[in-house]
């Protein structure tokens, strides 16, 4: 029987922070039954509806910010999205800010992807597997057309105008396109994808491969892959880099890792589903 | 190489290292600085043992490779040792 997560209220600011925080936690049974950091906002009671969406949806960002802070105590963390497909195939996609992670995770969660995670992939350092943290994206400038939110999200909220993000949305993710809390999984495969204009196409190396459509990809080495990773982590601020660093070097040894460059969302995720369907779906998942 | 041609050469301590197929992968934790060697820069890594000067690494390499120029070789080792040098990698 489905165990589906808590549900989120938006009726007001406590009780967004306290059901936001249990819904988090509900995802990783360790967890569950502790008591959750919750990051309280007082005298914001009773604000007008415009005022209450944009503090809910910054009172969003401190929630998760606490989450992570708990969750780095045990958990390997790396800044990127994590997606499994219907065949049970898990792509993470490491990725800096700006690089696309997002609206392509998403863009295969419309295709059928379960949403893991858009911003923190948490790794179990004993086990190598990968627990949800389905928090809100937090989705910024223009979106692609091949990106249909509405299909995707039950909720978007606008940030206050002093949040000067141009576009910026805090957008939660339908349950539905979410594991049942109490899932792990292990990494299938790595992406990174390559912004156009950072990585030219001869930067993908001599074992490129090209598409019709113009996108290009390349298998990227282990050693190479727990580079990038590791570099990544370390600008993100990692303070228990003496733990991961080994947990980063096995997710590399164990997955294999390729650098895309598209020229557009549609194009990616065929060929995401392409490198993907050559991964044998893990046992036990 | 500024003197560095008989100075016995050593990894620092403290360092985090995974090797790969495709080479090894250094990290400081202190100072936060991470380094991909190939698997000839680590092999010239892998040399610095405290035994061994620039000149000697060069050497060993040149007999490994004898199709190799040896002041092509030796322009190679001390590119690598430089880089290591310069994130205090290597001491000496």
């Amino acid at each position: 029987m489905r165990t589906e997560a808590p549900a989120i209220s938006l009726d007001s600011l406590d009780a967004f922070t306290l059901s936001y925080a249990a819904y988090l936690r509900a995802f990783l049974p360790s967890r569950s039954g502790q008591a959750a950091p919750v990051v309280a906002r007082a005298g914001q009671e009773g604000l007008a509806g415009q005022d209450m969406e944009g503090a809910i949806a910054m009172a969003e960002m401190d929630v998760l910010a606490a989450w992570h802070r708990e969750l780095q105590q045990d958990f390997t963390l790396i800044h990127g999205s994590c997606i499994v497909s219907q065949e049970g195939q898990v792509v993470l996609i490491p990725g800096v800010t700006g690089s696309g992670k997002t609206c392509l995770s998403l863009a295969l969660v419309q295709r059928g992807y379960r949403f893991l995670t858009d911003d923190c992939t948490a790794i179990d350092p004993a086990t190598g597997r990968i627990w949800p943290v389905p928090a809100a994206t937090h989705l910024k400038g223009e979106r692609p057309a091949a990106l249909d939110l509405d299909r995707v999200m039950w909720r978007l909220l606008s940030y206050p105008s002093a949040y000067q993000v141009p576009n910026a949305r805090c957008a939660f993710v339908r349950s539905e396109h979410i594991p049942i809390p109490g899932e792990s999984f292990l990494p299938g495969m790595l992406l990174f994808p390559a912004v156009r204009g950072a990585v030219e196409p001869e930067g993908l190396g001599a074992r490129a491969s090209a598409s019709q459509d113009g996108a290009m990809w390349a298998p990227l080495p282990p050693g190479q892959a727990a580079y990038q990773l590791t570099f990544h982590n370390l600008a993100d601020g990692n303070t228990t880099i003496a733990r991961d660093f080994r947990v980063i070097s096995n997710l590399a040894r164990r997955a294999p890792a390729y650098r895309l460059l598209a020229a557009d969302l549609e194009t990616a995720c065929q060929v995401v589903g392409s490198l993907a369907a050559g991964i044998p779906a893990r046992a036990g998942q | 190489m500024d003197g560095m041609e008989t100075r016995f050469l050593s990894r620092r301590e403290g360092l985090l290292s995974e090797d790969f197929e495709d080479g090894l992968v250094i990290c400081d934790p202190v100072s936060e600085q991470v380094v991909h060697l190939n698997p000839m820069a680590a092999a010239i890594w892998d040399m610095c043992d405290g035994a061994a000067s620039a000149e000697d690494i060069v050497l060993v390499i040149a007999e490994a490779f004898p199709a190799v120029d040896l002041e092509q070789v030796r322009q190679d080792v001390r590119n690598v040792l430089g880089g290591l040098r310069a994130k205090g990698f290597v001491i000496g």
